[in-house]
């Protein structure tokens, strides 16, 4: 795999079979992400987008076609062995935020990092605090999820998918659950991340998305219909 | 510090509040059921050792002529016999009213001061009881009604007068069943009293002690013949040699068993809980699906998420422990109390072992864990992609099964009631074990009614094959004739036969003494019993040496019909034939419900014991039958025996030997009845369990119905009527396995007490009195969270995932 790709899908296909015959969510898809790029994948609505996106972060797996990311060929690698390694290298991003109802944001934040071991204990408390100050709601720490916006509960979630300080952030329609403003704020802040190195890839339906992200990749019925990849 | 994902767990406990008390409780319930049986058991079989071996109880009883306690010295020389005591026993009567006498055993002593054998313990008053004093066992003062100080007025076989004695004191004598409860009275004179009471002056009896309380019955019996022999050699003779049960309380058949029901339904009450826990933490998972995949998605692998799940069911477990094992210890002390004083104990230590506290914490611990094993397992198991798109609810859609579609048809009811039927089917497997809990619960409850009036059923009928209504034993043989005449004289007397009785003991084939039993001679017509016949035939007029045994002795015993067996009678021995068994249900020896017992032609058996034209034994039969009735003629009778000068060692009517016999139920009925509120307590935490659940299901649904119109009263309607409709349901099934229960636990007891199968009848009340409880509980289970769902405002409702 070159170096620069981070990412390598190569003719992956998932198919469904239900009452009404085999449903094809995604075709032949080849698709190469590089390191720090903001990808954004956009399409109708059972165009596969989600599908792509949770083949890309572990959590389904395709019926046919490999899946690389860096050096690991997920497609091969069983859920437990999955988890761990999502754990470290993938942050995912929720449309409704899915933090734990029970426990505070300071504490949703810290969950990955006590799950996966990756930060020393006495050290997660501090980083938490640094990542909700990053995301610009440090002074909501100690609350419930309840308690807070759509807007400040998905930086809550931000914050909770870069707790392992993952190399890729995948976050499925983000900004679906808010309104205009907040979902700038959202936008802008996974372009800073990019920025820092991140490679973000985004299923999403917001307009004028090219001003935000550094490719789009179209899907149409399981389809590349354009994007950085061959099609 | 902990971490954040315990944190989580402690949260999530405390957060469903009711679900968590509900569980806790329901694991509670279970370690309390444990908690008693292990507490009471080690109490019991501690206070058993402390109170009845304590008494240093006979190994075996030789009885003679003159026993005295140079022979004791003697016989205590010899290997094997660790103690030996001269005793007799009298069976007198003792005055508890005008014309009302009531059973007294006489424990005749020689030296007080030197009670070696069977002993018993002065609790108040004085001893030793001096000439024409008496000592009262504790557990007959409520039957005789006397008090330290008072004068008792006793009549010995012998002579038949009143005889005037002073109570001086009050023992303690663990080694008799308890007075109250068997109806009979015990009182302990020395020597000289007897004689003053018109008796011979002699001890009949040698108690032996073998081994220090060896329980092992053919060494005793080895021991006891060594005994008889050496007996034989000094000119003593020995008439009979008895075995008591080896170390063992007469009523601790009983103990055994209330202990073995008791760990029969603690086990019942922990098996249900757990399978309320498994429920509730499959409940748990499946509202948390989303959380597991959003867990998996940042890392948590399936062991952290399992151990998760596990940690909260060890918290539950823990708060059931902390709840059950203090419950526990109370009830079983207090059902140490109460079966102490049906086995006439002290409790002199309520110790209890550590090894019981640690068998609850490892139960409370560990069942729980194993119980929700399962949907643990299956829950942490699920993957990220199957728990991020679970619908919850949506996944079983109504509709979709056969018995949806006929609960969809019915119809002519109101709406709500039609949504309160169709939400009763909605999640089927639920229903399914909310329904076996709360029909187990009510199968226990019938069953304890049933078996009680299946008892008091068999005992009407045992009863009805006896015709007679008073029972007579004289004190000595008299004319025929002359007990006849004497009898008819007194209003309200239609009938009288004459019986014989004498004791037997069979001679076992290697010449030693076998089971002894009572040998009565009937008329082979009699009218006065017709028992129902096992195998065989009854009596016939030609028959001589011609035997129809009890069940007791076929069953007990291991006699059969056709055996020729030897018995001996007084000095006599010889052949007899079985020819016949009869269920004979109330047969009664010293105390014992189970006594063995056989008919014999009673002219032969006069002829034998020479007795001819002579009656010691009668049977009355008056023109009314009530207990009332029946005391009026067993009064009037006492007067016309005094006048007639005839002595009686007891004027019974049946109805008093009928009361007793169905008291003895009361014990094991109360403890069925106990143990159904505890099936019945669990059947209803898993009903509350359910209707929470259910509702929590429903939220958005409530939302929407208050949102086109329904107030708080109709969501509160639809929900109470399904816990209603589940109530009913559960009561179905309960009547279903009710009537099998009841047969099991009623031949069980039956078994204990009497050796015989019920008759078996199902209480209409028992179905009518589940009926209501059940709804009750449906009511009182449901309202809560139906309340409680029913004050939230309905934008909340609606917002509700």
């Amino acid at each position: 795999m070159n170096n620069e790709n981070l990412i390598r899908l190569t003719g992956v296909t998932k198919t469904h079979e239900g009452a009404g015959g085999t449903f094809h969510a995604l075709r032949e898809v080849n698709l190469d992400v590089k390191q720090g790029e903001f990808v954004a994948i956009i399409g109708k609505s059972g165009s596969g987008k989600s599908t792509m996106l949770n083949m890309l972060s572990g959590i389904d797996r395709p019926t046919s076609g490999e899946i690389w990311i860096g050096d690991t060929a997920i497609h091969t690698v069983d859920q437990d062995q999955l988890a761990k390694w999502r754990g470290r290298n993938v942050g995912v991003v929720f449309q409704f935020f899915q933090l734990l109802p029970t426990l505070t944001i300071l504490e949703n934040v810290m969950l990955p990092m006590d799950f996966c071991n990756t930060i020393p204990a006495n050290k997660r408390k501090m980083r938490a605090l640094h990542l909700l100050e990053q995301v610009g709601i440090s002074e909501q720490a100690y609350k419930l999820p309840a308690l807070l916006s759509g807007g400040q509960q998905q930086r809550a979630a931000i914050a909770r998918a870069l707790a392992n300080d993952p190399a890729f952030l995948m976050a499925d329609e983000p900004t679906g659950n808010l309104d205009s403003h907040t979902s700038e704020d959202i936008l802008q802040l996974f372009k800073g991340l990019a920025a820092s190195g991140k490679t973000v890839i985004m299923v999403t339906h917001e307009r004028d998305i090219t001003q935000w992200v550094s490719s789009v990749v179209k899907l149409l019925d399981g389809q590349v219909v354009n994007g950085s990849g061959p099609e | 510090m902990i971490s954040v994902r315990w944190r989580k767990v402690l949260r999530d406990l405390w957060i469903n509040k009711t679900r968590t008390l509900l569980a806790v409780l329901a694991i509670a319930i279970g370690i309390f059921g444990v908690g008693t049986v292990l507490t009471g058991y080690s109490i019991l079989t501690h206070e058993i050792n402390a109170n009845f071996l304590g008494t240093n109880p006979a190994s075996a009883i030789l009885y003679t002529e003159n026993a005295d306690d140079k022979l004791a010295a003697a016989v205590e020389s010899l290997p094997g016999v660790t103690n030996a005591e001269p005793r007799r026993i009298v069976t007198a009567r003792i005055q508890a009213g005008p014309n009302e006498y009531r059973r007294l055993l006489l424990f005749v002593i020689d030296d007080f001061n030197n009670l070696r054998v069977s002993t018993f313990k002065i609790e108040r008053g004085n001893w030793p009881p001096a000439d024409r004093e008496i000592l009262i066992e504790r557990s007959a003062l409520p039957l005789i009604k006397k008090q330290i100080g008072d004068t008792v007025i006793i009549q010995t076989p012998d002579n038949g007068q009143d005889h005037e004695l002073r109570v001086i004191g009050i023992v303690h004598d663990p080694g008799q069943s308890p007075g109250d409860v068997d109806n009979i009275a015990y009182g302990y004179i020395t020597l000289n009293t007897l004689e003053s009471l018109g008796e011979t002056r002699a001890l009949n009896e040698l108690r032996i002690v073998v081994d220090e309380n060896s329980k092992d019955v053919p060494r005793i019996t080895n021991v006891a013949n060594q005994v008889r022999d050496v007996m034989e050699k000094r000119g003593y003779h020995v008439s009979q040699v008895e075995i008591p049960n080896a170390g063992k309380h007469p009523h601790s058949d009983q103990m055994d068993s209330l202990l073995f029901l008791l760990e029969v339904f603690g086990i019942l009450a922990l098996i249900l809980s757990s399978i309320l826990v498994a429920s509730t933490v499959s409940a748990l998972l499946s509202q948390q699906i989303r959380q597991i995949g959003v867990m998996k998605v940042i890392g948590a692998r399936t062991y952290q998420i399992a151990g998760l799940y596990f940690g909260s069911v060890l918290l539950l477990g823990i708060g059931g422990l902390v709840i059950g094992i203090p419950a526990g210890v109370w009830a079983g002390r207090a059902f140490a109390v109460f079966t102490a004083k049906i086995l006439n104990f002290n409790i002199t230590s309520d110790f209890i072992p550590h090894w019981v506290y640690a068998v609850q914490i490892l139960v409370g611990l560990s069942v729980p864990l194993l119980a929700a094993a399962i949907p643990v397992y299956r829950g942490s198991r699920i993957t990220v992609q199957q728990a991020i798109s679970d619908y919850g609810i949506g996944k079983n859609q109504f509709g979709t099964n056969r018995i949806d579609m006929l609960v969809s048809r019915m119809s002519g009811m109101g709406r709500p009631l039609m949504l309160s039927l169709r939400n009763t089917f909605r999640q089927r497997s639920r229903l399914l074990f909310t329904i076996g809990i709360l029909a187990v619960g009510g199968a226990t409850f019938m069953s304890a009614i049933n078996v009680g009036e299946s008892w008091s059923n068999t005992i009407d009928v045992a009863m009805n094959s006896r015709h007679y209504d008073i029972e007579v034993k004289f004190s000595q043989p008299y004319p025929m004739e002359y007990v006849e005449k004497t009898v008819l004289v007194v209003p309200g007397i239609s009938e009288v036969e004459v019986w014989e009785q004498i004791l037997a003991a069979r001679i076992n084939s290697d010449g030693t003494d076998g089971i002894s039993f009572t040998l009565t001679g009937v008329p082979p017509a009699t009218e006065m019993i017709t028992f129902p016949i096992i195998e065989g035939r009854w009596l016939q007029s030609n028959d001589t040496n011609s035997l129809v045994i009890n069940h007791e002795l076929l069953e007990g015993a291991g006699m059969k019909v056709g055996d020729r067996i030897m018995l001996k009678t007084g000095k006599k021995e010889m052949e007899w034939t079985v020819v016949g068994a009869v269920r004979e249900i109330g047969a009664r020896r010293r105390g014992q419900n189970i006594a063995a017992s056989a008919y014999v032609n009673r002219d032969y058996l006069s002829g034998i014991t020479g007795m001819e034209g002579t009656t010691a034994d009668i049977r009355i039969k008056t023109d009314q039958h009530s207990d009332a009735a029946l005391r009026i003629v067993s009064g009037q009778l006492e007067q016309q025996f005094d006048s007639a000068g005839l002595h009686r060692i007891s004027v019974n009517p049946s109805t008093e030997r009928m009361q007793e016999l169905k008291d003895h139920l009361v014990v094991i009925q109360m403890f069925l009845l106990l143990m159904a509120a505890l099936v019945a307590a669990v059947g209803g935490l898993a009903l509350a369990s359910t209707m929470s659940i259910n509702v929590m299901e429903r939220t958005r649904e409530f939302g929407i119905m208050q949102a086109i119109g329904a107030c708080s009263d109709d969501v509160l309607q639809i929900v109470v009527i399904e816990g209603i409709v589940i109530g009913i349901l559960s009561w179905l099934v309960a009547i279903v396995l009710a009537w099998p229960l009841g047969v099991i636990i009623g031949d069980f007891a039956g078994n204990i007490f009497i050796r015989a199968r019920l008759e078996h009848v199902f209480s209409p009340l028992a179905m009518a009195g589940w009926l209501v409880l059940v709804i009750l509980i449906g009511i009182i289970a449901s309202a809560y969270p139906a309340w409680r769902e029913a004050r939230l405002p309905v934008q909340q409702v609606l917002a509700y995932e």
